[in-house]
């Protein structure tokens, strides 16, 4: 076999944009596995939790997250949760480990979405701009996501921090557009609202 | 001021223009000049310009009679080339430094106009000519509609792209707040004083409303209140206020959209950064409606000469932009507030006259009139007007008591200048798009929103003007109510502000004591002599008209509006339709809320198409799909085609390559050597569950308990009605594990349709669905050297005994995780190489790299057809159309008669889908082994001279196979099982005629040994 040299690539190549009062950049690629199953089920959430490093058993719409790990809300049966640390082959098979065969599902998903960071005083702005979604803090606090839409992608927004800081989660073959949408609207902005 | 001498109607002081930034402008070519804070109609007026536009129709001169969006006349085509746009209002452009604006409707000049010759025809043009006149014969519409459309027209379409950029929005809050004035101003603070989101609209450049209008030292505790309150309003981190927005529509769930001019007051394109203009959707809570009234005008004779104004027109002319529009001022009224505008006319100099259809006026404000100097008439009427490219005098005469003759004493009062009023009419179009009912209130002859008819689904609240509420010292309390209770309502603690005290003696009590006189009347009745009495000016329409369209038949307010096209126009009938109704009203002798009203439908203001558009246009216009190895392609000259949102290659044109020369070569590469196929946009679904087995049995027509693990199985989905629906191959990974692969275009759909059954009809089933499309970038090895290529660059055992056809493997590829699967969709023998799409575009480099060795040929869709076709495999939407079932396409091999149950089995019962003779596919090769039929072509049963010929059928896939070296084609034929040999004949579309005869589907390798070796 000849010399093998595997070459990485994300949908965005680490893209980052700095303006208009906006900052945004791709993240790291990280593991991402979707897990389904009985959530009312104690035993199947103390355990995924403690595999997880995290509570599963989160409320709609929130996630929470430390250093190494992520828990998202996707759904009554539904979480997905991001390694920072983990292979995603580990992630999913640890998480697996835990789960009651044939009763839940575990999936890989790694490489299915990537996900783009946009803050700075207008990232509002830009953001309401694609999504009908209200992300004003009073209905989008700290620690929430929504699947909802961006222009006519289907996205997970995560409101990372107040300052603002937000995570739009999009699929690989939507995230260049994604991204020139966020280009072009935060084009239209100054560093100071509302000229 | 130095430009003085240019601007004869301009007063020396006042208004709120900025005298130290002066602007100039052309219109029609010449040069004036204006001041920063003027608007286009503003700055025209100073300089002396009354005639501004021809009307619809009879092409009239006219001019200005509004200050506000509800102007009908002056409609200008702004601007040169690409950035020209027809129709917009004068008084709604603010001026900017260079600004070039053109009157329309009018040829070879405004003042000297040859369609004005329709004019002197009009009587031969009543409301419905056209429809009269142009009826026969019918076919000739075509032709008359272009003159027909030229002389009525109004400005022209730009022909190029439009060079700006527009941006739209979403907003959301908790109390939207439509109108700047006294009342929305009341509204916005007492609901953010409650801590409630506010968003606050208007569509001037500033707060103020109806007091923008006002002159120095009027109400100024109120314009100070509101001065403070906007104040507040603005650094209230919750309250966004957007001037120069107009709300354009109000819809269920208080869904409102909002036009905001972003740069329209500033030179063309002179703003890098910010859009021209930005749409707004707004979700809102709840809503205070603050929108206002609009003055209507009397409808006399003649009454559209250029000069003859608005009363309160002329007042924001003279208090807001220091413009005395007229030195020899006659003010017709029939109401109160028009004695404001003739005090502050006189006030600047004017020679004032009061004509007022009223015989009983207020006694205070007829003291006024005396202190002021001014001649007052009351119970008079204004019975004919002089002047035709602009007013010089009218006369006037005693109206009988009824108010239906005029008589007695007939002055003449020369004047260059008529402020009239008819009355207010209060905005209630987004109460009325809202859903609400309105309610007819004598008192102030209007119709005003009934309350008790607001609708549940659309929360909302009407304060001030809009309200038929005209008192500005009750229009703030009224406002500040809704606004509480609108904070309430969103669920916030309601809160109270402080209003500035109420002063009588200075309020503006608005119209007052009107006594409405729908029809002023002249020396002859309407419909009679040469004057006409316009009540709708935009689209040219007369009180004669309404009495034509009632002598007609057109009764119905709705005819009525269709026949005579009232309040069709784009000013949307705003100064109009009270008028209208109420002279038919008249006529039928019913009351006006018998007549009824129009239905109030958005836009409320013209909106920019672009605008609606915002940012999604050219390459946002619609998402493009990309799969990891798209850059490649693009590298490599590959064509793309549009599969779903998905951008495939459809072919790599080497050199001067044509499609056909591409695709052939790909084909013969494919059968010959190897080819390789980026098939990442194939739709994935992950599906585990002990139940999962049991889940695709019911979801495909065939078995799929038996598959082994690590096998693979192709499957046809069926929809209820027993047709194809979709098709994929999957395979089982773990006793409770499959993986689903699903048609590009399908695979949304798929996992859909998985979901519904699952959730809505087995919840019981232990099956979880999850799309897996992106995680996986594949590439497609086929071509009998395809094995050897792969087994340059991985460890896993390729013999057939080890690694058979439909079977899957694990392992290592290129050195990354990768999962293959050994299934084929050219009947070549295949490898369908899945990996992490982060290793997407290395995967495909290191097997080009490693393909030279085997002269590996990328290929694209094209070929992929070609060579499925020449199998017989079928395309799902193409071979097949929604009303196909697997035993239509020869497929009956695929139908499972062992089991129960599967989804589409009762209708492959039916009579109509289990009889003979349906459409089936089969084969075609034609009697010319070169010609290729054309898909969707028509199998014809009966050839005659010319189409249409009877048909039995239609080509589906045809192509040109480079490995039989002859044309093939698939067809849905009637009974086409049974007619195997049989010659057909193909129509063409110019009516020839093609022999060809029905052969099976398979036409390469029909024992599929090629796949499996």
């Amino acid at each position: 076999m000849a010399e093998l040299n595997p070459v990485l690539h994300t949908p965005l190549q680490h893209a980052t944009f700095h303006g208009a009062g906006v900052v945004m950049g791709e993240n790291l690629f990280c593991a991402k596995v979707i897990v389904r199953g009985n959530f009312d089920d104690a035993q199947l959430t103390s355990r995924l939790s403690e595999q997880a490093g995290l509570p599963v058993n989160v409320a709609a719409n929130t996630f929470v997250e430390n250093d190494s790990a992520a828990v998202f809300w996707l759904g009554p049966d539904e979480r997905m949760i991001y390694s920072y640390a983990k292979e995603p082959q580990v992630l999913l098979a640890e998480l697996r480990s835990v789960m009651p065969a044939g009763r839940s599902s575990a999936v890989d998903v790694s490489d299915y979405y990537t996900t783009i960071r946009v803050g700075g005083v207008n990232a509002r702005k830009v953001l309401s701009a694609g999504t009908p979604f209200d992300v004003h803090g009073s209905n989008f606090p700290e620690g929430s996501c929504v699947q909802t839409r961006f222009g006519t992608a289907s996205v997970m927004l995560v409101m990372q921090d107040s300052s603002p800081a937000f995570d739009i989660q999009v699929r690989w073959s939507f995230a260049e557009y994604v991204w020139r949408y966020l280009r072009r609207v935060a084009e239209f902005r100054t560093l100071t609202p509302q000229s | 001021m130095s430009d003085e001498r240019e601007a004869p109607n301009r007063l020396p002081a006042g208004g709120s223009i900025d005298r130290d930034r002066p602007l100039s402008f052309t219109f029609d070519g010449k040069s004036y000049s204006g001041y920063a804070g003027d608007t286009l109609a503003s700055a025209l007026l100073a300089n002396g310009v009354v005639l501004m536009g021809r009307s619809f129709k009879y092409h009239r001169p006219r001019g200005l009679i509004a200050a506000g969006s509800e102007e009908p006349n002056a409609l200008m085509q702004l601007e040169k080339g690409d950035r020209t746009e027809p129709n917009t209002r004068a008084t709604c452009i603010e001026l900017y430094s260079g600004l070039s604006a053109t009157s329309q409707n009018r040829w070879p000049s405004l003042s000297f106009d040859i369609g004005a010759v329709n004019s002197l025809v009009s009587r031969f043009i009543p409301a419905g000519f056209y429809y009269k006149t142009f009826m026969w014969p019918a076919s000739m519409w075509l032709t008359y509609e272009k003159f027909i459309r030229k002389a009525a027209g109004l400005g022209v379409s730009p022909t190029a792209p439009d060079p700006d950029r527009y941006e739209n929005t979403h907003a959301h809050c908790e109390v939207l707040v439509v109108g700047a004035g006294p009342a929305g101003i009341a509204a916005a603070a007492a609901a953010a004083a409650s801590g409630a989101r506010v968003l606050l609209i208007d569509e001037q450049n500033e707060a103020g409303g109806s007091l923008l209008a006002s002159a120095t030292g009027e109400q100024e505790p109120v314009r100070a209140w509101i001065a403070d309150a906007v104040e507040q309003l603005q650094s209230n981190p919750d309250v966004t206020i957007l001037k120069r927005t107009t709300v354009t529509g109000y819809f269920d769930y208080n869904y409102l959209t909002a036009l905001e001019k972003v740069t329209d007051h500033l030179p063309p394109g002179s703003d890098p950064v910010a859009p021209r203009q930005r749409f707004w959707k707004i979700r809102a809570r709840q809503v205070v409606i603050a929108a206002g009234a609009i003055e209507r005008p009397l409808v006399f004779a003649d009454n559209d000469r250029p000069g003859v104004m608005l009363a309160n027109a002329v007042n924001t002319y003279i208090n807001r932009y220091a413009v005395l529009p007229g030195r020899n001022i006659v003010v017709f009224t029939n109401n109160d507030s028009a004695y404001r505008t003739a005090l502050n006319a006189a006030n600047k100099g004017a020679e004032v006259v009061v004509v007022d259809t009223r015989r009983e006026v207020d006694n205070t404000l007829v003291e006024s009139l005396k202190n002021a100097g001014i001649k007052h008439f009351p119970g008079h009427a204004i019975v004919s007007v002089q002047g035709k490219l602009a007013v010089g005098a009218v006369r006037i005469m005693p109206l009988s008591e009824d108010g239906k003759t005029v008589q007695g004493q007939a002055w003449e009062l020369s004047c260059d200048c008529i402020a009239n009023s008819g009355g207010w009419t209060p905005s209630v179009h987004l109460f009325s798009q809202s859903g609400g009912k309105l309610a007819y209130r004598d008192g102030i002859a209007a119709f005003v929103p009934d309350a008790a008819t607001v609708r549940s689904v659309n929360p909302c609240f009407s304060a001030g003007a809009c309200n038929g509420t005209f008192s500005t010292t009750d229009c703030l309390s009224e406002g500040a109510t809704a606004g509480r209770a609108a904070a309430i309502a969103a669920g916030f603690p309601g809160s109270d502000v402080q209003l500035p005290a109420s002063d009588p003696a200075s309020d503006d009590r608005g119209q007052g004591d009107i006594h409405p006189l729908w029809l002023v009347p002249t020396v002859h009745p309407v419909g009679e002599g040469a004057a006409k009495h316009f009540h709708d000016f935009q689209n040219d329409v007369t009180a004669a008209d309404i009495h034509l369209a009632a002598r007609e038949g057109y009764l119905s307010v709705e005819h009525l509006k269709r026949y005579t096209t009232t309040g069709m126009a784009t000013d949307q009938g705003k100064t109009s339709n009270l008028n209208a109704l109420a002279i038919m009203a008249d006529i039928r002798g019913a009351q006006i809320p018998e007549v009824g009203t129009t239905t109030f439908r958005p836009p409320y203001t013209p909106v920019t198409l672009g605008a609606i558009a915002g940012q999604e246009t050219g390459e946002l216009f619609l998402q493009v799909r990309q799969t990891p190895m798209h850059r490649w392609h693009v590298e490599h000259n590959a064509v793309f085609e549009d599969v779903g949102d998905w951008k495939r290659p459809r072919y790599y044109p080497l050199g001067v390559e044509d499609m056909h020369a591409a695709v052939q070569r790909e084909c013969a590469a494919v059968r010959d050597r190897v080819g390789i196929l980026d098939a990442s946009t194939l739709g994935k679904i992950d599906i585990q569950g002990e139940d999962a087995a049991e889940f695709l049995e019911m979801i495909y027509t065939n078995g799929w308990k038996k598959l082994a693990v690590g096998g693979c199985r192709y499957g046809l989905m069926l929809n209820e009605h027993g047709m194809i629906f979709d098709d994929g191959v999957t395979s089982r990974l773990g006793e409770h594990h499959f993986h689903m692969t699903t048609t590009t275009g399908g695979a949304a759909r798929v996992l859909n349709w998985l979901e519904e059954w699952l959730q809505t009809e087995w919840p019981q089933m232990n099956v979880y669905c999850t799309s897996v499309t992106e995680q996986w970038a594949v590439a497609a090895i086929n071509g009998p050297r395809a094995r050897e290529l792969l087994s340059t660059l991985t460890d896993i055992d390729l013999s057939t005994e080890a690694f058979p056809f439909m079977t899957t493997s694990e392992g290592q590829v290129a050195g990354v995780p990768a999962r293959i699967y050994r299934i084929s969709f050219t009947g070549e023998l295949s490898y369908e190489i899945n990996v992490p799409a982060r290793y997407g575009r290395y995967l495909w480099d290191t097997l080009i790299e490693a393909g030279k060795a085997f002269d590996l040929c990328p290929y694209g869709t094209e070929s992929m057809h070609v060579l499925r076709a020449e199998k017989g495999f079928i395309i799902v939407g193409q071979d097949t159309d929604g009303t196909v079932t697997p035993h239509d396409v020869d497929m009956s091999w695929i139908v499972s008669d062992k089991k129960d149950d599967f989804l589409g089995k009762r209708s492959l019962s039916r009579l109509d889908t289990a009889r003979d003779g349906r459409p089936q596919l089969v084969g075609l090769l034609t009697e010319d082994p070169a010609f290729v039929l054309p898909e969707g072509a028509h199998i014809v049963s009966q050839v005659l001279d010319k189409p249409p010929m009877p048909t039995i059928g239609h080509v589906t896939s045809s192509y040109l196979s480079p490995n039989l070296g002859r044309s093939i084609a698939l067809a849905l034929l009637q009974n086409g099982k049974n007619r195997k040999g049989d010659t057909v004949q193909v129509q063409l579309m110019d009516g020839t005629v093609i022999n060809a005869q029905v052969s099976s589907t398979v036409f390469v390798d029909e024992k599929g040994e090629r796949a499996r070796g």
